[in-house]
């Protein structure tokens, strides 16, 4: 009897062991930061970071006033939207190609996963410095091309209007994206075992036919957690659009991680408000994708 | 059939090549001369290749130092975020206990927290965590160890998880019935199991710590001995003009380690990614 219960006392107590290390440090540094974050949201916040009393939801209609808020919001959903599909789409075609041997393959491979490992915000600054208008390469091939008449100037400056800004920005996001997805991807095909691919073949079946409906299904799980993983990822991203345009010109690239730290200036209080509703709004992104994600597995049965 | 793959090729190693275009220019500028980087006849090419750039950058400004401050702290992040990882991942995947739905969905959510967001707090924590244990204090190398270390558990674990799944149980039970205890069980047959999965976990936590920017900037206010890496470059940002041979240099010396380790590791680490997405 004694001897019974303490086994299950200590039963009970090795998870614990085990398992605490994590929970406490991610209770500590990254939770409890995320509590203060929540707290100094209701809280009336003097521009040096000095707490002068509670502020009710005033923080929150302050900032649901801002005249730009709502475009902010609407941005970073078509952000992430917009990122995490080319990034999708894209790295299914990459994946697809470096899965077969060719020449070069090895080389290639090593060249896919560079921008992986530089810095994204070296990368962005890199690609700020090939767009600038005085200096820029981008603009000098245009130049050499004839689709563009001089540099400088208005023309040859696309980080400076909101029309080619935001594209470009975009297109920085997949650019970063891309290694980490289409290895995981890549990951996904190798765990497909081959013989159903000559099954199929056996059957006649054509080539779409099987990536459609082999392929793609048994990809599945590695596409829901790659796909998963960009969304988080890119909906928080901060290094690209800060180091690239600040969310200018006129908060037309703004999202809002951006709005955030543009307001952590002027109303720490109003800035924590803008950081919870970031928050939350991840989590809803990420519900409504593993909701999805999942829908998709019923239909597929 | 034999063209559609010709093609397929071709593509291909454009793709590669055009991604890799980025770290080509870093490289390619840090080499030339001052006067070819300010010329408006840019060249994808140099004939006078020069280390001026690579000789201003180490030799001022401590720069060895910062690049041993930013690969310790690293290195500490990838060995204690793999254990700690590690034995997370086979307590929720072994173990049915109260509270273990909660604990997984707090390692999910603290996954989504926007770091920059969360500076001012953290500066906080850090100060008067430093209070009670000195080494994870502000200005210190340890408070970074701490932050990323946290930071990187969620995704270590999630990841970590799918690699102790596919261990069959019944593995473990043989060596149970042989009379292994279980620490001998977690590190002499687990262990060796879900390395390749260590390997993925390893690339995300040491890339973050290496390359991390903000944390550095908010901790390590006054020590200059502690700084990291990305603070070394921060020198050649001038707002009047930027000094992009300096910048180049900077960014290729603290490139370079981390491309070596992941061409390196590239193999394993389909498999390693290979192993978390298997459901």
């Amino acid at each position: 009897m004694h001897q019974k219960s303490q086994s299950r006392m200590s039963r009970a107590l090795t998870p614990l062991i085990w398992i605490g290390p994590a929970v406490i440090l991610i209770a500590v540094v990254v939770i409890w930061p995320v509590v203060v974050m929540i707290q100094s949201s209701f809280q009336k916040i003097s521009r040096f970071g000095v707490v002068q009393g509670g502020n009710g939801f005033d923080n929150y209609t302050k900032l649901f006033d801002e005249p730009d808020f709502g475009g902010v919001m609407f941005r970073s959903l078509i952000w992430v939207v917009a990122v995490v599909v080319l990034t999708v789409v894209l790295s299914l075609a990459l994946a697809q190609l470096f899965n077969q041997k060719f020449p070069l393959k090895r080389v290639a491979r090593w060249a896919l996963i560079a921008p992986w490992a530089a810095s994204v915000l070296m990368t962005a600054i890199i690609f700020k410095w090939m767009l600038d208008p005085e200096a820029g390469l981008v603009n000098m091939i245009l130049v050499d091309l004839g689709l563009l008449d001089a540099l400088g100037g208005a023309e040859a400056d696309p980080l400076g209007k909101a029309s080619t800004a935001m594209p470009w920005l975009v297109f920085v996001a997949v650019f970063v994206s891309l290694p980490f997805t289409t290895y995981a991807l890549l990951a996904g095909l190798a765990t497909i075992p081959s013989d159903v691919y000559e099954a199929a073949k056996m059957d006649g079946a054509r080539k779409l036919r099987v990536y459609w409906s082999i392929t793609l299904p048994l990809l599945r799980p590695a596409l829901t957690v790659a796909a998963l993983i960009n969304v988080m990822n890119v909906f928080n991203n901060f290094p690209i659009i800060w180091a690239m345009t600040h969310g200018q010109p006129g908060y037309s690239t703004a999202t809002s991680t951006i709005f955030m730290f543009i307001l952590k200036g002027t109303d720490i209080g109003e800035s924590a408000a803008m950081s919870v509703v970031n928050f939350g709004m991840v989590i809803v992104l990420t519900a409504v994708f593993l909701k999805v994600s999942r829908w998709n597995t019923e239909v597929a049965r | 059939m034999t063209r559609a793959r010709w093609i397929a090729n071709v593509v291909a190693v454009t793709a590669a090549a055009v991604t890799f275009f980025p770290i080509y220019w870093m490289i390619l500028s840090a080499f030339k001369p001052a006067s070819e980087i300010q010329s408006l006849n840019v060249r994808p090419w140099t004939f006078a290749p020069t280390l001026e750039h690579f000789q201003r950058v180490l030799g001022g400004e401590n720069f060895g130092r910062y690049f041993l401050n930013s690969l310790g702290v690293a290195l500490a992040v990838v060995l204690l975020s793999a254990l700690v990882a590690f034995l997370a991942a086979v307590a929720v995947t072994r173990f049915k206990f109260r509270m273990r739905t909660t604990v997984l969905i707090m390692f999910l959510i603290a996954q989504m927290v926007p770091i920059e967001a969360l500076t001012i707090p953290l500066f906080f924590l850090v100060r008067d965590l430093g209070a009670v244990v000195p080494g994870v204090g502000l200005n210190t190398l340890g408070s970074l160890v701490l932050v990323h270390l946290a930071f990187s558990l969620p995704f270590a674990i999630w990841m970590m998880r799918g690699f102790v799944a596919a261990v069959p149980e019944a593995l473990e039970e043989a060596a149970m019935i042989d009379g292994a205890s279980r620490p001998v069980i977690l590190w002499r047959i687990l262990f060796p199991l879900v390395a390749p999965g260590l390997v993925a976990t390893s690339v995300f936590s040491f890339i973050t710590a290496w390359n991390d920017f903000i944390f550095a900037r908010t901790f390590i206010i006054s020590a200059k001995d502690n700084q990291t890496l990305p603070s070394a470059l921060l020198v050649f940002f001038k707002p009047d003009e930027m000094d992009w041979g300096g910048i180049m240099a900077g960014s290729t010396l603290m490139t370079i380690p981390v491309l070596v380790f992941f061409i390196a590791v590239q193999r394993r680490l389909i498999g390693g990614l290979g192993g978390a997405v298997k459901d």
